[in-house]
C-alpha cells in the first residue's frame, strides 16, 4: 500500500475540501499509515467469513421505523426559523452563487 | 455549599426535603465553573438562563406541593425536577448554540430540541451549559476541539479523553452532577474511565439519535455520565425510548426492547462474568489496568459472581473494522456541511469555491482526515476490499459475542489500555491515538450496551489517575450492567 499525494488531492477534491500541498503531504503519510493498519482484515479468509452468515451485529427486531410522508409542524414549526440558519438567504429562499453561465 | 461530589439521587432527596433549592444548586455549579473552567475548559458555555430555569423548577415544585403532591408523586411525574445537568455540544437544545466544537457551527443555534433534550426537559431537568468535545465527536482526547483541549482535573498535564471529554471532566471538576455524552467507538466510556466517573453506552437503537449530530450512524448512541451506577440507571430510564421515535428510523420500541431482553436469561443471584484471557496480552497494557482488572475479578467473586473464561477470536480485528466503517459513514454524514444550508461559510469565487473554502478552512484536521479516508474506502475498486469486507468481519465479531453470551451474562474487559495520556503525546500519530479505543469500539460494532466503572488508580508522577473497567452485556440488558456495576462499586475499597 502506498498512497500518493495526488491521490490525496483527488480525495480532497471529491470531498469538496481545499487542501494545501503541505497538508496533503501530511495527510498522505497519515492516511497511508491508517490504511496499513486496517489492511489486517484481509487475513480473514472467505471460509471464515461464510461462518458469519445469518449473524447480525445490531439488536434483533432492528428495522426501519417509518412515518407518513406528510409535513410535520412539530419538526419545523416555522420555516423562517430554519431559513434564518442559512448563511445567505433572500425572499424566503436559500441564496447560492449562480451555477449556469 | 460543596456540590462537587453530589449525586443525582442525593440532589433529588435534598430538593424533596427542601434542604436545598435548584437555584442554590445552579449557583454553586456556576461558582465552580467560574473558579475552575478557565483552567480545565470543560464548559464551552455556561447558559445565562440556567439560574432562571432553576427558579422556574423551584416554583413548579412549590406549586405541586401546594396541590397536595408528595415527594414520591413528584419524582414519578418529574423525576429530575430541578436537577442540573450538562449537555455535550453535539446534542441540540432549542435556541442554544450547538457547535459540535467546530468552527463551521460556531454560531449555529438549533431551531428544535433533540428527543433526549425534550425527554429531559419534560422530566424537569435544568441545563447548566454545553460541554467540550472533539470536533464532531471525532477523537479520543478533546485535542480536536476547535475551542481548545479539556484538561483532566486529576492531572492538568493530561487529557480528559474523548470525544465526550467535557462531559466527563465537568463531573471530575465538580461543575455538574451528571451529563450526557455520545458514543460511536468509546466516546462516553473512555473519558469516563480517565476521569473516574461512570459512563454508559446504551444498546444501539434504545435511545433516539434525533437531534444528535450524526457521525457514524450505524454506531452512534447517546448515553449518560454520572458519579454512580444508580444515577446512570435513573438517567437511562428517562432518556430511553418508550414508543420508538418517528424522527429516528433506527429506534426500538419499548415492546421491541422487552422482547430482545427476554432472549437472554440470567440469574440475578448468580451472575456469570466472562473474562477474555487473550485480550490481556494486548501490547501496551498498563500495570495499573491489569491490577484494576484483577481486583475487580476478586470483588465480583466475593460478591457471589461466577467468573469464567470466554474467547472472542475476532475481537482483535475490531479496531480495523471500526476505522473502515466509521470513516465511510463520516464521509457521507459530513457532506451536509457545505456553507449553504446552515452554519458558517467562507466565500469563494463561485459555488464550488464556496464549498472548497468552507469545508477546507472550517473543518479541522481529524474531521478532514476521516472524510478522505471514508471517501477512499468507499471508492470504486476498493469498496469490496474495505467496506464490504469490514461488514463481514463485523458480523464475525457479533457471532463471537453471541456465542460467549450463551455461557456468560456479561463480559469484563479494561475500558482503556492506559490511564489518561499527556496532552500532545499522541497528536502526531493517529494510529497510536486510535489504539486507545481498542477495548471500546467492539460494543459499538455489535450494538451491545457497555458500562465503564471506576476500578482503581494509577500512581504516576505523584498524581492519582483513575482507571476504569468495562462491562459489555447482551442487547437490551442494561439491567445486567447496572447489577454488576453496583457490585463493583460496593466491592472496591475507595
Amino acid at each position: 500500500m502506498s498512497l500518493t499525494q495526488s491521490d490525496v488531492q483527488k480525495l480532497a477534491s471529491l470531498s469538496r475540501m481545499k487542501l494545501s500541498d503541505e497538508e496533503a503531504a501530511q495527510f498522505t503519510k497519515e492516511i497511508d499509515a491508517i490504511l496499513g493498519y486496517v489492511e489486517q482484515i484481509k487475513e480473514v479468509s472467505a471460509g471464515e467469513a461464510a461462518a458469519s452468515a445469518g449473524v447480525h451485529a445490531n439488536p434483533p427486531l432492528h428495522r426501519n421505523m417509518m412515518r407518513e410522508d406528510i409535513a410535520d409542524q412539530n419538526l419545523n414549526p416555522d420555516s423562517s426559523e430554519v431559513l434564518s440558519r442559512a448563511p445567505s438567504h433572500q425572499d424566503g429562499l436559500v441564496k447560492v452563487k449562480k451555477i449556469l453561465g | 455549599m460543596d456540590t462537587s461530589k453530589l449525586t443525582v439521587l442525593e440532589i433529588r432527596d435534598m430538593l424533596a426535603k427542601g434542604s436545598v433549592t435548584s437555584e442554590q444548586l445552579v449557583a454553586s455549579y456556576k461558582d465552580a465553573f467560574e473558579k475552575k473552567n478557565a483552567d480545565i475548559n470543560a464548559y464551552l458555555e455556561f447558559f445565562n438562563d440556567a439560574l432562571d430555569e432553576a427558579k422556574k423548577a423551584d416554583q413548579k415544585r412549590a406549586e405541586l406541593i401546594a396541590a397536595g403532591k408528595n415527594a414520591d408523586q413528584i419524582n414519578a411525574d418529574f423525576p429530575l425536577l430541578g436537577v442540573p445537568l450538562a449537555m455535550k455540544d453535539n446534542v441540540v437544545i432549542k435556541d442554544k448554540v450547538a457547535s459540535a466544537a467546530s468552527k463551521i457551527l460556531e454560531k449555529y443555534a438549533s431551531p428544535y430540541d433533540s428527543t433526549v433534550t425534550a425527554k429531559l426537559k419534560a422530566a424537569g431537568a435544568v441545563f447548566l451549559g454545553r460541554v467540550n468535545m472533539d470536533e464532531f465527536a471525532m477523537g479520543g482526547s478533546t485535542e480536536n476541539s476547535a475551542y481548545g483541549v479539556t484538561k483532566n482535573p486529576h492531572d492538568t498535564s493530561r487529557v480528559s479523553g474523548g470525544s465526550s471529554g467535557g462531559s466527563a471532566a465537568v463531573l471530575a471538576m465538580g461543575g455538574a452532577p451528571a451529563s450526557l455524552g455520545s458514543d460511536t467507538g468509546g466516546s462516553i466510556r473512555q473519558p469516563a474511565a480517565y476521569n473516574g466517573v461512570v459512563g454508559l453506552k446504551p444498546t444501539y437503537g434504545t435511545v433516539s439519535r434525533h437531534g444528535l449530530m450524526a457521525m457514524g450512524s450505524s454506531l452512534d448512541v447517546i448515553g449518560p455520565l454520572a458519579h454512580t451506577v444508580a444515577d446512570i440507571e435513573l438517567l437511562f430510564e428517562i432518556i430511553k425510548n418508550t414508543d420508538g421515535d418517528r424522527y429516528d428510523s433506527t429506534s426500538l420500541t419499548k415492546k421491541d426492547i422487552e422482547k430482545v431482553a427476554a432472549e437472554h436469561s440470567s440469574d440475578p443471584a448468580k451472575l456469570r462474568v466472562g473474562i477474555v484471557p487473550e485480550l490481556m496480552n494486548v501490547g501496551g497494557l498498563d500495570a495499573s489496568v491489569v491490577e484494576a482488572m484483577n481486583k475487580t475479578v476478586e470483588a465480583l467473586k466475593a460478591a457471589g459472581c461466577e467468573v469464567k473464561e470466554v474467547s472472542l477470536p475476532h475481537m482483535k480485528y475490531s479496531l480495523a473494522v471500526y476505522y473502515i466503517l466509521m470513516p465511510a459513514e463520516v464521509s457521507s454524514n459530513m457532506a451536509r456541511f457545505d456553507g449553504v444550508k446552515y452554519g458558517s461559510k467562507v466565500e469563494g469565487a463561485d459555488l464550488l469555491g464556496d464549498y472548497l473554502n468552507t469545508r477546507g478552512e472550517l473543518l479541522g484536521k481529524e474531521v478532514r482526515r476521516r472524510i478522505m479516508l471514508g471517501t477512499y474506502v468507499l471508492s470504486s475498486g476498493y469498496h469490496d476490499a474495505y467496506y464490504n469486507k469490514a461488514n463481514i468481519v463485523k458480523d464475525l465479531i457479533a457471532g463471537d459475542f453471541k456465542k460467549a453470551f450463551e455461557s456468560v451474562d456479561v463480559i469484563l474487559t479494561p475500558t482503556t489500555p492506559t490511564p489518561a495520556f499527556k496532552i500532545g503525546s499522541h497528536t502526531d500519530d493517529p494510529v497510536q491515538m486510535y489504539l486507545e479505543d481498542i477495548f471500546t469500539v467492539t460494543a459499538n460494532l455489535v450494538g451491545s450496551p457497555a458500562l465503564s466503572v471506576p476500578a482503581g488508580f494509577a500512581d504516576i508522577e505523584g498524581k492519582k489517575l483513575p482507571v476504569g473497567v468495562q462491562f459489555t452485556a447482551p442487547h437490551c440488558r442494561e439491567d445486567i450492567l447496572f447489577a454488576v456495576g453496583k457490585k463493583v462499586e460496593q466491592g472496591r475499597g475507595f
